[in-house]
């Protein structure tokens, strides 16, 4: 019995951790279907990618043994039976007294590529080292389907191998999902200056598939325009979807993400919490329903739920609140975002002084709600504490961020 | 052993989480953005629950606790 925690990536491990620093001392256990002690993703399309080095081992500082967490890789959950409490998996059924859902996400497919030998996807230490292995041909052609984070990444790594590179993206913009079509644009130059092909506005229509022998390879994208884009590998990166599938005869609320309330917990009676990339909840700080699919608020949303079922004080009357962050390093420069992920209305103002890096503050009624910047990570930490306090004014962030010129004789 | 905190400033890459999570202990530099201990201080006993977290709250795994932390 205890705390049951399915999914063993950084949103469960933190649970688990979280759980004894908060000196929860019952039974805690950790199921995951990936083989393996449990490892950390960022890496995954940076340096992993790249040079080869290991992803860190989580939890960090210790082990989930040393803190007598009970780690199972190599389970799968199959199903939830919330009236017996009880989630069936592969190894058979484990009852619990808490259930914390932490089963993440995975990428999204594009059915014309599905299953063909050199298609590719990035999100665990086993895609990773597939493409590895594939792309170290040099010269070879790698076609980068979707101008997202991991996309963007991905591309970028390749460059660095020596690979030759196309990110092919639908909308008019990479990165179009968190950034100004001004911010897009500098980004974009600077992948098209490493050498990377950035070919926007560019729908894929079909593919040319070789289908002998089986599996399939693609030899080429075509796009709407007619235009072919020849490939030796394809990464797709079109975003991902929540793993929710195990739950669909649970009668919980899994559409766009496992759905909590504003403390996380899914079920009435709050016996079911959920974590990480697979949760949809209101976001205290906005009154908005959001899903994050970033590391840091994974961990804060994990440190919250375990403080709530040891029944901490601090939380026990408020709503889980986070102020999203994400980074993403490309081409050795660092993109950092903070706050609102919503753009909608929001104006821009660029923070002097931060050349050649940028920080842009997107404004609403007076008040920074969020940041964007590059090469700039100073400002970023600052600006984190800012948006975290309530006053986030814009004369008082700028006062804070503009720092005044050193007085040389 | 005496307990000391390292910063590894060749994996740091300046993502500021060890700074949101013991502001009086991390800090960035404005100009390498990397990050350093505020006041060249190693932190003190009551600090150390929080160094631990940001030790674990960093991405990269680039501060190290050693000796009895
Ligand atoms: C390549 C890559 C690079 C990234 N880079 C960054 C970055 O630079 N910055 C940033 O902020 N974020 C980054 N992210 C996002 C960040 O890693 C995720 O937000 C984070 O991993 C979410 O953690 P999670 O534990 O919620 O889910 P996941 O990491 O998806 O873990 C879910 C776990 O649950 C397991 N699982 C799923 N279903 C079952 C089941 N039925 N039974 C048992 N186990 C199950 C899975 O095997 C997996 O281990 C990156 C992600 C990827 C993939
Ligand atoms: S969290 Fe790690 S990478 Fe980020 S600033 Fe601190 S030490 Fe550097």
């Amino acid at each position: 019995m205890g705390v049951l925690v399915v999914g063993g990536s950084v949103a469960g491990v933190r649970v688990a951790t979280a759980l004894r620093e908060a000196g929860y001392a019952g039974q805690v256990t950790v199921l995951d279907r990936e083989p393996g002690p449990p490892y950390d993703k960022p890496s995954l399309s940076k340096e992993t990618l790249t040079d080869g080095t290991a992803p860190p081992a989580l939890p960090g500082h210790v082990t989930l043994e040393e803190i007598a967490v009970e780690h199972r890789p190599g389970v799968e959950a199959t199903s939830l039976d919330l009236a017996g409490s009880t989630v069936e998996t592969s190894a058979g059924p484990v009852a619990f007294d808490r259930l914390v859902v932490a089963t993440g996400s995975q990428p999204r497919g594009f059915p014309l590529l599905d299953d063909l030998a050199n298609v590719h996807v990035l999100r665990t230490a086993r895609d990773a080292a597939r493409l590895g292995n594939a792309w170290v041909r040099p010269g070879s052609r790698v076609t980068v389907l979707g101008g997202g984070f991991i996309g963007c990444e991905v591309a970028a790594g390749a460059r660095k191998n020596g690979l030759d590179v196309t990110v092919v993206e639908a909308t008019p913009t990479i990165l179009a999902r968190s950034l100004t079509r001004e911010e897009a644009e500098r980004m974009t130059a600077l992948h098209r200056a490493a050498g990377v092909k950035v070919l926007t506005d560019s729908p894929v229509a079909d593919a040319d598939v070789e289908t002998d022998p089986a599996p399939g390879r693609v030899r080429a994208l075509v796009l709407g325009d007619g235009t072919r884009v020849e490939t030796d590998l394809v990464l797709v990166g079109i975003g991902s979807v929540p793993v929710v599938d195990w739950l669909g005869t649970s009668g919980l609320e899994v559409a766009g993400g496992l759905r909590g309330d504003g403390r996380l917990r899914v079920s009435g009676d709050g016996r079911v919490l959920a974590v990480g990339d697979v949760v949809r909840w209101p976001n205290a700080r906005y009154g908005r329903e959001m899903r994050l699919e970033h590391w840091t608020s994974a961990r804060e949303q994990a440190a919250y739920v375990a403080r709530l079922i040891v029944d901490d004080p601090k939380v026990r009357d408020s709503d889980c609140g986070l102020l999203p962050y994400v980074w993403s390093d490309q081409h050795g420069h660092r993109l950092q975002l903070v706050g609102d992920p919503d753009l909608a209305g929001a104006e821009s103002i660029t923070v002097p002084g931060v050349e050649p890096g940028w920080v842009h503050l997107r404004v609403r009624d007076g008040l920074v709600v969020a940041a964007a910047a590059l090469d700039a990570q100073w400002h970023v930490a600052r600006l984190r504490r800012l948006l975290a306090s309530c006053d986030a004014r814009v004369d008082a962030v700028l006062a804070t961020l503009v720092r005044r010129a050193t007085v040389d004789p | 052993m005496t307990r000391r905190v390292e910063i590894d400033r060749e994996l740091c890459n300046g993502y500021g989480n060890c700074v949101v999570t013991a502001p009086d202990v991390f800090d960035i530099d404005p100009d390498s953005n990397i990050a350093y201990l505020v006041d060249d201080q190693q932190p003190d006993e009551a600090a150390m629950p929080e160094v631990r977290e940001a030790a674990d709250d960093c991405p990269v795994r680039a501060i190290r606790l050693l000796g009895s932390v």
